[in-house]
C-alpha cells in the first residue's frame, strides 16, 4: 500500500527537500515500519535524527498520523492504512 | 517580612492630584498572588470600581513585576500590565519583556500604579526614589521609537528605559499597545488606557540591585533551570536561531494556520512564502531580553523592492495576522506592517485581524470601495493591508475611524450580518491557531479571562505534540475542559506571576515548570512554595479574574467562539473536515466549568472560593445575589 510522509524544517531537508513523499509499504505496516523504510531509503542522516543510539525513537521527534499524535494512539505500533499521512517534525515551540 | 526577590514597595502616581506615594507590598499578597499578573489582577479587583468606563480617569494601570524580574534568573525579563480593557470590558492584561521591567525593579519597585488623569500630556520620570511628572509636549504625536530617542536626549541619559504609546494610544484606538524598546505589552488596548490619562510615557532609571534571600538555594535552582534549558532539544539550536516564525512551518503542516480570516484554513501552504527559510533570507541579527540566553528575537531587514528599508522582528503572530489571515504572502510587507504597528503603537494581532475582517466584508460586498476610501481591500492585497495601518492608528475619517476600535465594534457599526465575520472572543481578536484543529486551545480562547488569547493557556500538547502531562488527540473534545484549565493555571503560575518567559514553558520546561518556579521563587524570596501551591496561585488568579469579569457583567454567553467554528468545517489540508459543532462545544465548556469547580453558568462556587481563600469574592457574589 501507499502512504504519504510529510515533513518540515530540517527533517524535510533530510528527506530530499520535498514537503511530501509517497512510499510503498507492506499492508500491515505500523509507524515503526514506515520509519525503518525511511532509514533504508535515506540512510544514516535520517536514522540519527529520529532514533537514539540504542534504537529507541527520540522523544522530541513528533509523529502525527492524519493530524493526530501517535502518542494518543498506539505509539510506534499504530497501524497505518493505505493513503494515511505520517507527519514528522522536529521539536518546535514558541508562538 | 519580605527578604528578597521582592523590594516590598509599590509606587503609586496619581495624575489628577499629581501625588506620588510609596506603599508597602503586603507579605500576604506577595505569598498568595506571587507577582506579575497576580498583583495586577488583585489590585485591579480591589481598587477599580465596578462598571467604570475603561477610558475614564477611574481606570488604573498596574505595571507589575515578579519576584524574579531583575534577578539573575534566566529569562525572568517580564512584566505584566493590567487595567480594565477598553477592547473587551474584561480584565486587560498583557506581558512585555525587554529591559524596562528589570529597570523598574532596579529603581526599587515591584509595581507601579498609575491612576487619575492629567489635563496635559505628561510622562512619569522615575529615577530610583525621585519621581516626577513632566510635560510630554515635545513627544505628543511622535511615534514610539522617536519618543524613546527624544526623551533620552532631553533627559540627557541614554540608559533610561522607556515604556510609551504612539499616535494610536493618543487617539484612543482600543487596539493600541504600549511599547518599551521594541517590545510590546501588545493586546487588549492598554495603550488607549495610557492615552486616556494623557500619559505618553514612563521613563525609568534604577541603580539598585535586586537582592535574593537565599543565595545558595537560588544558585542551585538556577543551575538546574539552566541545565534543563541547555539540554532542551526545543530551545537549541533551532528556536534560538529561528524564533517564533518557525511555528509557521508547523501550523501549516498541521492545517491550522488560519487563512483569509479563517474562511479558508488549509486551502494553501504558506511555508514557502512565510516560513523559516524565507524568514532567514531577511535575517539581520538576533536580539534578546534581559538575562536571556536564548535570544529568540529575529531582526529582519527588507533589502529591496517597494518595502526596502523596513526593519522589524515580526513574530509568528505577525506572519499569521498580516499574512495568512489577510491572504498576503509577501513577507516584506509583513515586516513593514510589523514595524509600522510598533511605531504607531498598535497591537499587531488585533490590527491584522481587524483588517482581515474588513477584507472578508469587502469580498462579500458588505463593504465597498465607497467605504474603504477607494481601496480594493481584497484578500492577498499587501498594499491595501499596509495602507490600513496608518489610517487606523490616526483614526482617519472613513475606514480608519471605522476599524480603529477592533472588529467587534466595527461590526456593530456596520451591521448587515458582518458580526459573524468578526473573529473575536469578548472583543479580543484571534491568535494564529484555528481552534477547529486544536480544541483545548480553542476552549482556552473561549474561557480565558482576557478573550481570545493564546498566551493564557497555550495548548502545546495539541500544537507541538508535547505529551505533558500526557498525550492528547488534538481533534478530540473529551478531556479538553480539564486540559484547558491545566494549561491556564500552569501558564499563569509559572510565567505570568514570577515573570518568566512563556516560551520556556511551552518548550523547554513543561515537565518541571511548577517545580522550577517553586525552586526559583523560594530561592529568591525564602518562601516555601511546593509545586502544588505554585499551581494553586495560578488557579486563584484565574478565579479572581473570572470574578472581576462576572462583576463587570460577563456571563456564560461570553465564553464562546465565533459562529464560523461551530458551523463551517475546515475544507482542506491536514485538519480537513474538522469543526466544533455547538453541542460538542457546550459539552467541552460544561466539562471545563466542572473541572474548575464552577456552576453551570460559570460562576465559581462558594466551596471553590473558600478553598482558594477568596472570601472577598464570596462577599461580592452574595451582594450580587449569585448565591
Ligand atoms: S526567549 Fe525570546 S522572548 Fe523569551 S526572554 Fe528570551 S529573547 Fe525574550
Amino acid at each position: 500500500m501507499k502512504v504519504t510522509v510529510k515533513s518540515i524544517l530540517d527533517i524535510k531537508e533530510i528527506l530530499g527537500g520535498k514537503r511530501t513523499i509517497e512510499i510503498e509499504i507492506k499492508n500491515s505496516a505500523n509507524v515503526f515500519d514506515v520509519l525503518q523504510q525511511l532509514v533504508c531509503i535515506y540512510g544514516e542522516s535520517f536514522e540519527n535524527r529520529v532514533f537514539e543510539k540504542d534504537g529507541s525513537q527520540k522523544p522530541e521527534i513528533v509523529l502525527f498520523i492524519n493530524g493526530t499524535t501517535i502518542l494518543a494512539r498506539e505509539g510506534l505500533e499504530t497501524r497505518m492504512k493505505s493513503g494515511d499521512e505520517l507527519l514528522i517534525f522536529p521539536p518546535v515551540g514558541g508562538g | 517580612m519580605l527578604s528578597g526577590g521582592y523590594l516590598g514597595k509599590i509606587l503609586r502616581v496619581n495624575l489628577t492630584t499629581k501625588k506620588v506615594a510609596v506603599e508597602e507590598l503586603p507579605e500576604q499578597i506577595a505569598r498568595d498572588y506571587m507577582g506579575g499578573a497576580g498583583f495586577g489582577i488583585k489590585y485591579l479587583f480591589d481598587e477599580v470600581p465596578k462598571g467604570i468606563d475603561a477610558l475614564s480617569a477611574e481606570n488604573k494601570l498596574f505595571f507589575s513585576c515578579g519576584p524574579l524580574t531583575g534577578t539573575s534568573a534566566p529569562c525572568a525579563s517580564k512584566m505584566t500590565v493590567v487595567a480594565k480593557s477598553p477592547l473587551t470590558g474584561a480584565v486587560g492584561m498583557a506581558v512585555t519583556g525587554g529591559y524596562f521591567p528589570a529597570e523598574l525593579k532596579f529603581a526599587g519597585y515591584d509595581m507601579l500604579i498609575v491612576e487619575g488623569k492629567s489635563e496635559e500630556p505628561v510622562f512619569i520620570y522615575v529615577k530610583n526614589e525621585n519621581v516626577s511628572i513632566r510635560s510630554a509636549k515635545t513627544v505628543w504625536g511622535v511615534n514610539t521609537f522617536d519618543t524613546q530617542s527624544i526623551l533620552k536626549e532631553e533627559l540627557n541619559d541614554q540608559n533610561v528605559r522607556i515604556a510609551c504609546i504612539g499616535p494610536a494610544g493618543e487617539k484612543l484606538s482600543r487596539m493600541a499597545c504600549i511599547i518599551n524598546e521594541k517590545r510590546a505589552a501588545g493586546r487588549k488596548g492598554l495603550g488607549a488606557v495610557m492615552g486616556s490619562k494623557n500619559l505618553k510615557a514612563i521613563v525609568v532609571r534604577g541603580t539598585n540591585d535586586v537582592p535574593v534571600a537565599d543565595e545558595a538555594a537560588f544558585k542551585a535552582a538556577k543551575s538546574t533551570m539552566l541545565k534543563a534549558m541547555k539540554e532542551s532539544a526545543h530551545l537549541y539550536p533551532a528556536f534560538s536561531k529561528a524564533g517564533t516564525p518557525m511555528v509557521v512551518d508547523v501550523t501549516n503542516a498541521a492545517g491550522i494556520f488560519p487563512i483569509k480570516n479563517f474562511s479558508a484554513t488549509g486551502e494553501k501552504d504558506y511555508t514557502d512564502s512565510l516560513g523559516v527559510s524565507k524568514n532567514n533570507e531577511a535575517f539581520l541579527g538576533a536580539g534578546h531580553c534581559y538575562k536571556c540566553p536564548v535570544a529568540c528575537s529575529q531582526m529582519k531587514l527588507v533589502k529591496k523592492g517597494k518595502y526596502a528599508g523596513a526593519l522589524s522582528d515580526p513574530e509568528y503572530e505577525s506572519m499569521y495576522c498580516f499574512g495568512g489571515a489577510t491572504g498576503v504572502e509577501n513577507l516584506d510587507s509583513i515586516i513593514y506592517a510589523d514595524q509600522l504597528c510598533d511605531q504607531l503603537g498598535l497591537d499587531t494581532m488585533s490590527t491584522g485581524m481587524t483588517i482581515a475582517f474588513a477584507m472578508e466584508l469587502f469580498e462579500k460586498g458588505i463593504l465597498t470601495e465607497k467605504d474603504t476610501d477607494g481601496i480594493k481591500l481584497k484578500f492577498g492585497n499587501d498594499e491595501a493591508m499596509t495602507s490600513m495601518i496608518r489610517k487606523i492608528a490616526y483614526r482617519e475619517d472613513g475606514i480608519g475611524e471605522l476599524l480603529a476600535d477592533g472588529s467587534r465594534i466595527a461590526a456593530s457599526k456596520i451591521g448587515r450580518g458582518s458580526e459573524k465575520y468578526a473573529m473575536q472572543v469578548k472583543g479580543l481578536e484571534f491568535p494564529g491557531y484555528d481552534p477547529r484543529g486544536a480544541k483545548a486551545h480553542g476552549l482556552s480562547y473561549a474561557t480565558s479571562y482576557t478573550g481570545a488569547d493564546h498566551n493564557r493557556g497555550y495548548a502545546f500538547q495539541e500544537i507541538f505534540g508535547i505529551p505533558i502531562p500526557k498525550a492528547y488527540d488534538r481533534f478530540a473534545s473529551k478531556g479538553k475542559g480539564e486540559l484547558a484549565m491545566w494549561n491556564q493555571d500552569l501558564r499563569t503560575a509559572t510565567t505570568d506571576c514570577p515573570s518568566m518567559c512563556g516560551f520556556l514553558l511551552d518548550m523547554a520546561l513543561p515537565a518541571i515548570a511548577a517545580q522550577n518556579t517553586a525552586a526559583m521563587v523560594n530561592g529568591a524570596t525564602k518562601f516555601d512554595y511546593t509545586a502544588e501551591e505554585v499551581v494553586k496561585v495560578g488557579e486563584r488568579i484565574n478565579n479572581l479574574a473570572k470574578a472581576f469579569n462576572v462583576r463587570e457583567g460577563l456571563t456564560r454567553d461570553d465564553d464562546t467562539l465565533p459562529e464560523r467554528f461551530f458551523t463551517e468545517v475546515i475544507l482542506d489540508g491536514t485538519s480537513k473536515g474538522q469543526s466544533i459543532p455547538k453541542e460538542e462545544f457546550t459539552e467541552m465548556l460544561n466539562e471545563y466549568y466542572e473541572a474548575r469547580g464552577w456552576d453551570k453558568n460559570g460562576i465559581p462556587t462558594r466551596e471553590k472560593l473558600e478553598a482558594l481563600g477568596l472570601e472577598n469574592v464570596i462577599s461580592l457574589f452574595l451582594e450580587m445575589k449569585l448565591y
